[in-house]
């Protein structure tokens, strides 16, 4: 991020604030319903002041009932409006998994394209917070699993700012996952920012010795371990997904085709992951560009722990990017 | 169109109506929802929850359940601990009645009263409609969780025949007019079911259309 006079510092959980408060503002079809989002301010304190300024019509406050709220908005995206529906995190979107898989997911097909549901669904995901096994969820990838349905993941502060406008665009469900973890998160927001796309993968940081496909928090993570990694002399590329779904494949080869190395850090769990998903996808289609085999760094396959030492051993760390990425690089034949 | 089609999970379409509801009512738009399902639907979660919603929202939608005893093989007695499903309703302070759901003419009257008054933003309305299915759940549903003598007894106040009874009785129908009813309704199904069967199958290319909405243009 390039700092400029006009740009501002602002945290990620402001970034997204002002992102549904642009959204509102340009159109009267949007508007925001979930639990607390309202009178509470939003469990992350993403809504704080919403409902003063655009009042209970448009900042709706729902019972915990997540599966008709999360169909309502289905409806009445197919009505005409454009809802953001906030599941406070994603631990509670199983409880409204009918709805998103479905309604959201098969309507415009089995209408044979008559319905499209311009709905977007934003949710905190991800664990590290010592809020135990049934709070913990990175169910993100798991989502990306769905055909009809498109999954992003904003790690930086433009694209917490700049993704929900894309979606609201977008004539079809567009989930959103925000790591609670990043909400605190302060970075630069550049003044002449504008809408995103929402399409593609970003090279965050290049480099010619590893690829680090990653996302979401993990982004921070593989880019300590990049910088630490510097200062032995191994330059790694680290990459954004940005979107899980659909997949942007090029970019990731396309590097991988230049460092002949790849590790992907996925804070979900191992098997049937996005990670796999990815690792699939470079031995199909990049194989003989590797010097050796694609390696994971995922969560561990436990319920998210409690205790802080057992959660912080169970996620990715910098430490262990690190250490993989090291046995990798000293494979060089 | 107005019509948003069935929904294959028992249930599942009523958050969609509590969301169309919503819209029309933040248009400020006239339309009402109307939402059908069955009495297996009230045993869901969701049912529970859009009831609630839509009373809390004050959303202008009327709840047409079917109840016709049976969620596919289990009565409504080995289902439900409340079988008088109007009372669910009035749980959620929503206005609620129960009609013969095999009388033509009761059905009508207690709709046209149950959409007056959400139309007239009274908020939503639960009907109940105590029908009954003739057939089996399905192709494959050999029928062993009731009798046939049920079966046949019900089959008695089969809605159309009395109808039709009804208005011969009171010479409003002619044996020769009900004749020609039939015959126009046999002919339009014959003419769809040729129609498709007439068809093309669509073409393999068009396997993956539609999982997500075409750019214009393309």
């Amino acid at each position: 991020m390039s700092d400029t006079t006009a740009a501002t510092e602002i945290t990620y959980r402001d970034a997204v604030r002002e992102a549904i408060r642009a959204a509102m503002l340009a159109d009267e079809r949007v508007f925001l319903m979930g639990e607390d989002v309202g009178k509470y301010g939003g469990c992350y304190a993403v809504s704080k002041g919403l409902l003063e300024e655009f009042g209970p019509e448009r900042i709706r406050d729902t019972p915990l009932s997540e599966s008709s709220f999360v169909g309502a908005g289905i409806g009445a995206a197919m009505r005409g409006m454009r809802p953001i529906v906030e599941i406070m995190t994603v631990n509670f979107s199983l409880l409204a998994l009918d709805q998103i898989m479905n309604n959201a997911a098969t309507i415009l097909h089995m209408s044979g394209g008559q319905f499209n549901i311009p709905l977007v669904i934003r949710t905190a995901t991800g664990g590290g917070r010592q809020v135990a096994a049934q709070h913990s969820h990175s169910l993100e990838g798991w989502y990306a699993h769905i055909p009809g349905i498109r999954v992003i993941t904003p790690a930086t502060i433009p694209d917490a700012r700049w993704m929900l406008d894309t979606a609201l665009q977008d004539p079809d469900p567009v989930l959103i996952f925000e790591n609670a973890g990043l909400y605190n998160m302060k970075g630069t927001l550049p003044a002449d920012g504008g809408p995103v796309d929402i399409d593609r993968a970003r090279i965050h940081r290049p480099g010619r010795d590893i690829t680090i496909i990653t996302y979401g928090i993990g982004v921070w993570k593989s880019l300590e371990a990049a910088e630490t990694m510097a200062q032995d002399g191994i330059e790694a590329e680290v990459i954004d997904l940005r979107t899980l779904r659909p997949l942007d494949q090029d970019t990731f080869l396309g590097s991988v085709s230049r460092t002949h190395r790849a590790v992907v850090v996925d804070e979900g769990w191992r098997s049937g992951s996005i990670s796999a998903e990815i690792s699939a996808r470079i031995m199909e289609n990049a194989f003989y560009a590797l010097d050796a085999p694609v390696e994971r760094v995922c969560g561990v396959e436990v319920p998210a722990p409690y205790a802080k030492h057992l959660e912080q051993a169970s996620l990715p760390q910098p430490e262990t990017i690190v250490t993989t990425v090291q046995r990798m690089v000293a494979s060089r034949g | 169109t107005g019509f948003y089609g069935g929904n294959a999970i028992v249930g599942g379409g009523l958050p969609l109506a509590v969301g169309t509801a919503l819209a029309d009512k933040m248009r400020k738009k006239q339309s009402i929802t109307c939402c059908f399902f069955g009495d297996g639907a009230v045993a869901e979660g969701e049912f529970h929850e859009c009831m609630n919603l839509a009373s809390l929202w004050h959303l202008p939608v009327l709840f047409a359940c079917e109840n016709n005893l049976y969620a596919m093989g289990t009565r409504i007695d080995r289902a439900q601990s409340q079988t008088d499903l109007t009372k669910k309703a009035a749980a959620y302070d929503m206005a609620a009645a129960a009609v013969d759901g095999m009388d033509v003419v009761a059905v009508e009257a207690a709709a046209r009263k149950a959409a007056d008054a959400v139309r007239a933003g009274q908020g939503p309305y639960f009907l109940e409609c105590r029908t009954y299915r003739f057939r089996a759940h399905s192709m494959y549903d050999p029928e062993l969780y009731r009798s046939k003598a049920e079966v046949e007894d019900w089959k008695q106040r089969d809605p159309i025949k009395t109808l039709s009874r009804q208005l011969q009785d009171e010479n409003l129908l002619q044996e020769a007019d009900l004749a020609g009813m039939e015959r126009e309704v046999a002919s339009e199904i014959e003419q769809a079911v040729a129609f498709a069967e007439a068809g093309a199958w669509e073409p393999l290319a068009d396997l993956t259309r539609f999982v997500y909405s075409e750019k214009e243009g393309s």
